[in-house]
């Protein structure tokens, strides 16, 4: 802006100069008049009637034109080399890798903006062990000569910022880190002071180490291990689980990477750590678990205690109702065939479980049997169901204590005719029956007499 | 039901139950308008209608009174296990909506008894409307056959429940007919008096 | 009004069957409230004859709480009693007798020795606590005063509640109170003081008896007069049953009968206001006899529903109470202002030296006509009860349920059920009795559907002519009749009256001087003989009594000059007789007589 006024006021000026060879030039406008209206020169004395009108009459008008026109008499002024440059640095300086912070660059430039240069801004760190700074910001900054801000007592400053750090997430080690800054305009290369910024690390905690598992534990049940795990820094913790057998000798592990908050959760079945020939066997383990910069391990935990299983042989699932109408009031005989496949006898307790929509997987009944060799029936003899089951499928299980032959421990099957649909259990004439209607009669005749002799005698 | 080869709709019937309700107080009203209406001709002072109300009053017995406040109790029982029992006529409000009081041994009464009490709120009123009526003698001793009818009535409609999901339209229709049968026994009093003075 | 309507004897128990139909609807016995009879009325049926309560079904004891009931009149006098004894040893009245062979002065001798003889009174007291007529005391405390409103307030709680209990009892057919209502929850009605409930208790009685059988015609009269004593102004009516012509199937000879009749009538209708009945309604089985030809079941329905507009409660709005029982008693009673010039004495009885006593009770004639509502209108329900005009023979093709003149009464009483102007039935019954407006007493009530029907009392259509006695169809005519009868059984049967073996000879004595001895009945009864030829009313005027003054005292007398008088004509008229007998017996006589036919 203040470069357009100059030129108009050059032009004015030079407008107002007096030339070589101003001499009327007289236009041949077919009558030739001298009172100036052919001339073509800028009339100075109705510019200045102009501002002598305008300073009186407006002056404050008067005064700002002649701040816009006031052009400080300089010469050629000598580049100020001094540069004020520093890093401004919000957050902890004692901080951990994960905790943000903003790094921004603070410059000051002594040289008036038409003898000012372009700035070229870069951001080093030294890590620690390591002995060179680095650049942080792989392209450097660009500060233009028109991008200081003036204070009210002259000086020209700017701030830029640096979103290429903003954490030490990606270090390896904790220790001091330093932050410096470099400009150059090309000619001239400024360094600021050094920021040193303490890098610590928390290390993470492994606690309630414990094991989920049913008991006894068969060799293939659902073993988990589970733990909490807390890390202050809030790092990701790589854990792993260490699997002992009775000698201490490691027979497997198994690693994973665990957020802080999250449990630890090692599923034996899903890593396989046991197999059929661990039955009977007993187990430790232990963890070890780091976070990149500090590695610790747990003592040694017992568990899991595998007991002795034994593999059964199922069959011929079967349900047979009361009567064929299949009402919901009536028992069931439901029945499967078992076998002990090793040759002693063991004691095996066999669920039974009715699943309707109304009641979904109930628990019908129970009971221990002795299975040896030779199979036997294992018969419930039960009502399971209630009105609410009416006009539904079902299904059933059993559940059993050992393994069957599809290492499975229970078997399904889906009924395919559904419960009858019939509510009422008894006849109309039956007692139920008649006394409904008894009890319906008597009430109405009681209320009725009541009635009568309250209201209409 | 099917009813000379045609078949009727049981929200019809229903609606014929309320039209014979309906008209058995419209001819009461009628009737006692009727009479007023005569003896205003012959009073020899003004009198008001309550008077009138008053002086037609006459005991009909305790016997009769209590017979007609059973009746009209069990009418509403027979009809609301007639229609509301099942779903086979209203899925959406029926005693079947609540399995476990409906599968119970004493359910039928449960359900009697819910709709009896309101509907001896009725009765409390309805058959005071008898006691402005001189009910002949043969009339009166028909009366007795009315619970039996409406006794039957729910008694075919418990059966109905009792079947359910099987259903038996002739057991239906029957019960139907004789609720439709008691209450036209209900409102023959009143019918035969608004005849009679109608007659005049 | 409603009545306890209390039937006595045979015929009574039957009519008031008829009366205590139950309106209510038939549970097989059983009743859930209280019996239900016509116009809300209550009944009790009083009997002396137990066989006879013991050959139906119908009531039931009373002592037992069934309803409806009967008592026994004796009910309370054990076997054993000494008032029994006395009254049989002294007098020769057994107090347990049933109805008694028809014969009314026998049931009268057993009152009346209760009023006058004061040793039987110290027995009485000492036996039953109370020196009163124990059988009267006993139907009237037990029986008949709890069905009233008198019940409220007195000393009988026991009773009073018995009476609801009875009343919620049974039906028809008797039954025990049932537990099922008793168990029952028991809502307090509207109570009086002793808890008894008013508003269906009775306003009056009405007995209702046959004139001429045996229990009514004799404790009509006792009860009436025992009641009086304790309730002078309590509204009590009577219904008397004529009987018919002819013997009886006991046997009882007409004359025998005719006498009961006479004898009850006469007593009933010498009671001054204030002493006995407020009223009598007459009919005559006669009539109803020929008109029903034998058939005493539609006999007493006809009765039943003669009096039906009476017992009817639904009045027209507005007059709800103006027939209340009280009321119909004050029109019963109510005269005329008359000069001395006046012949019309409307009942007043007149001694004959001019004064004045207190009035008597009147006769009332029902005559009933029922139709069709689209029949006809007033003349025609008026027509139909009274008869055509100038047509009151033969009997039984109107209403009128005892014959006499329509136009002679001096009183009618018109009870509608139907839908009628009281201008209309006035001026109609004006037509046809000539009776003032003001003389005709409408009480409407609203009809049923089907019929329209008309009651009119006709308050003594007798008298103001002489000679009516000849005039078929007249009250005078009939009354003359069974008068006549009456004398003549009198005349003829006095060992039958005097000769019942259980009198003791005092009593004979008594008898002998009541019937035959000076200012007896036989010529009393000629007196009435008289004024009925003369047409005098009222034709019964002095009361009579067997026993006075300790009982064995001759029969009371009126005033000397009355006795001369009454017994100047009397007397003279058996002078005559035997002069005449005389003459017939002697030979000169009847040669004479032989003369006469020969030529």
């Amino acid at each position: 802006m203040r470069q357009v006024v100059l030129i108009l006021i050059l032009i004015l000026f030079i407008n107002t100069l007096p030339v070589h060879g101003d001499i009327d030039i007289p236009v041949d406008v077919g009558g030739g008049s001298s009172s100036g209206g052919g001339h073509r020169q800028i009339d100075f004395d109705r510019i200045f009637q102009a501002l002598q009108e305008g300073k009186a009459q407006k002056p404050q008008k008067f005064e700002e034109m002649k701040k816009l026109l006031y052009i400080e008499p300089f010469t050629t002024k000598e580049y100020d080399k001094t540069l004020a440059l520093s890093v401004d640095f919000k957050g902890n300086e004692t901080l951990n890798r994960n905790q943000k912070f903003e790094v921004n660059a603070y410059l000051e430039n002594p040289n008036p903006i038409e003898i000012r240069r372009a700035l070229y801004l870069e951001l080093d760190s030294l890590e620690p062990g390591e002995k060179t700074f680095r650049q942080v910001n792989t392209v450097p900054q660009i500060i233009q000569v028109n991008e200081y801000t003036e204070t009210k007592d002259g000086r020209n400053y700017t701030y830029r910022a640096f979103p290429e750090l903003t954490s030490f997430s990606n270090l390896k080690t904790v220790g001091p880190v330093i932050l410096r800054l470099k400009a150059t305009d090309g000619q001239y290369t400024w360094t600021s002071g050094n920021l040193t910024l303490n890098v610590i690390n928390n290390p993470p905690m492994l606690s309630n180490l414990s094991i989920e598992a049913t008991k006894p534990t068969r060799y293939n049940d659902p073993i988990d291990y589970v733990a909490n795990l807390t890390d202050k820094d809030g790092d990701a913790v790589n854990v792993t689980l260490h699997v002992l057998d009775e000698q201490g000798k490691e027979r497997g592990k198994e690693s994973q990477i665990v957020l802080p908050g999250n449990g630890v959760s090692f599923l034996a079945n899903q890593y396989g750590f046991f197999s059929k020939e661990d039955s009977g066997k007993n187990f430790t383990y232990y963890y070890s678990f780091g976070d990149g910069i500090n590695v610790s391990n747990t003592t040694i935990q017992d568990g899991p205690r595998l007991r002795k299983s034994t593999s059964i042989w199922v069959d011929s699932p079967w349900v047979t109702p009361e009567d064929e109408n299949q009402y919901w009031w009536q028992s069931y005989n439901f029945s499967i065939n078992m076998k002990n496949q090793d040759p002693e006898e063991t004691k095996v307790l066999v669920t039974l479980f009715t699943d309707t929509k109304a009641h979904p997987w109930k628990i019908a009944a129970s009971q221990e049997v002795m299975l040896s060799q030779e199979a036997k029936s294992v018969y419930f003899n039960v009502k399971p169901f209630d009105v609410l089951d009416a006009n539904q499928s079902f299904r059933f299980k059993f559940t059993y204590s050992e393994y069957d032959q599809h290492q499975k421990d229970f078997t399904e099957v889906d009924r395919d005719k559904p419960i009858n649909a019939k509510l009422v259990k008894y006849e109309t004439v039956s007692v139920p029956g008649v006394g409904n209607v008894l009890a319906i009669l008597l009430v109405a005749l009681g209320l009725s007499i009541f009635v009568e002799r309250r209201f209409y005698r | 039901m099917n009813l000379l080869g045609y078949e009727i709709s049981e929200t019809y019937l229903l609606v014929g139950l309320v039209i014979l309700l309906l008209l058995g107080r419209i001819f009461h009203l009628m009737y006692l308008r009727m009479i007023e209406s005569i003896v205003r001709k012959t009073a020899d002072s003004d009198f008001d209608f309550k008077d009138l109300m008053k002086s037609l009053h006459i005991s009909q017995g305790s016997n009769f009174n209590l017979i007609m406040i059973f009746s009209w109790s069990l009418f509403f029982v027979a009809v609301a296990f007639l229609y509301f029992l099942t779903p086979d006529i209203f899925p959406q409000w029926n005693y079947f909506k609540f399995p476990q009081v409906a599968s119970w041994e004493g359910g039928f009464a449960v359900m009697g008894m819910a709709v009896l009490i309101p509907g001896l709120f009725v009765s409390l009123f309805v058959p005071r409307a008898y006691s402005y009526y001189l009910i002949h003698r043969i009339l009166k001793e028909k009366v007795i056959l009315i619970p039996a009818l409406l006794l039957a009535s729910i008694s075919c409609s418990i059966n109905l429940g009792t079947i359910y999901p099987a259903t038996d339209p002739f057991l239906w229709n029957l019960g139907y007919v004789m609720v439709f049968a008691a209450l036209a026994l209900m409102i023959a009093p009143i019918f035969v008096g608004f005849l009679e003075e109608w007659r005049k | 009004m409603r009545p306890c309507l209390v039937g006595i004897g045979g015929a009574g128990g039957n009519i008031l069957k008829q009366f205590l139909q139950s309106q209510d609807v038939n549970l097989i016995g059983h009743q859930f409230g209280e019996h239900l009879a016509y116009g809300e009325v209550k009944g009790l049926w009083l009997e002396s004859a137990t066989q006879d309560t013991q050959r139906q079904d119908y009531y039931g004891s009373l002592a037992q709480g069934q309803y409806p009931p009967y008592l026994i009149c004796h009910g309370n006098v054990g076997d054993s009693s000494d008032t029994r004894k006395y009254v049989s040893e002294t007098y020769g009245f057994d107090l347990k007798a049933p109805g008694f062979d028809r014969r009314a002065e026998y049931l009268k001798g057993i009152f009346e020795v209760f009023e006058f003889d004061s040793k039987l009174k110290d027995i009485c007291l000492k036996e039953f606590k109370s020196d009163e007529n124990p059988l009267s005391g006993y139907m009237w405390r037990v029986g008949v005063r709890p069905f009233t409103i008198i019940s409220i307030g007195k000393s009988s709680k026991r009773t009073g509640d018995r009476a609801d209990s009875v009343l919620e009892s049974g039906s028809g057919n008797i039954s025990s109170i049932s537990s099922l209502s008793r168990g029952l929850i028991k809502v307090p009605k509207i109570r009086g003081g002793n808890g008894s409930s008013s508003s269906k208790l009775c306003d009056s009685i009405l007995f209702v008896a046959s004139l001429g059988g045996g229990t009514g015609t004799g404790f009509i009269n006792p009860i009436t007069s025992y009641v009086r004593t304790e309730e002078p102004i309590f509204p009590i009516f009577a219904l008397g049953i004529l009987t018919e012509k002819g013997t009886d199937k006991r046997q009882a000879k007409e004359g025998q009968r005719d006498l009961g009749a006479v004898i009850a009538m006469y007593d009933l209708l010498t009671k001054k206001s204030g002493k006995g009945i407020d009223g009598l309604i007459l009919v005559d089985n006669e009539i109803l006899l020929q008109r029903f030809e034998g058939n005493y079941s539609s006999m007493d329905a006809c009765i039943y529903s003669a009096l039906k507009p009476l017992l009817d409660l639904r009045n027209y709005p507005g007059d709800q109470l103006q027939d209340d029982s009280p009321a119909i008693r004050r029109v019963f009673w109510e005269v005329d202002e008359s000069n001395d010039n006046d012949k019309e004495k409307n009942g007043a009885q007149e001694r004959s030296d001019g004064a004045k006593e207190n009035l008597l009770p009147p006769i009332l004639v029902p005559c009933y006509h029922t139709q069709p509502d689209y029949a006809g209108d007033e003349p025609e329900l008026v027509e139909g009860a009274l008869g055509k005009p100038g047509s009151i023979f033969p009997l039984g093709e109107d209403g009128r349920l005892f014959p006499c003149d329509p136009t002679k009464a001096d009183r009618a009483l018109v009870f509608t059920r139907g839908f009628f102007s009281t201008k209309g039935i006035k001026d109609a019954v004006q037509k046809r009795t000539g009776l003032p407006n003001n003389k005709i007493m409408v009480y409407r009530k609203l009809g049923d559907s089907k019929t329209e029907d008309m009651l009119i009392l006709l308050r003594n259509p007798y008298g103001g002519a002489p000679g009516e006695h000849e005039r078929q169809g007249t009250l005078e005519w009939r009354l003359y009749d069974i008068i006549s009868e009456s004398i003549k059984y009198i005349e003829n049967n006095e060992k039958n009256i005097l000769g019942f073996q259980s009198y003791k000879e005092p009593t004979k004595d008594k008898l002998r001087a009541y019937f035959y001895g000076e200012n007896c009945l036989r010529d009393e009864l000629y007196n009435c003989l008289d004024r009925l030829e003369k047409g005098e009313r009222p034709v019964f005027l002095r009361p009579l009594s067997i026993f006075e003054d300790g009982g064995l005292v001759p029969v009371a007398s009126a005033s000397c000059k009355q006795e001369t008088d009454v017994m100047g004509s009397a007397g003279l008229r058996d002078l005559v007789k035997e002069e005449l007998k005389e003459i017939l017996r002697s030979e000169d006589c009847k040669r004479r007589i032989k003369e006469i036919l020969q030529s």
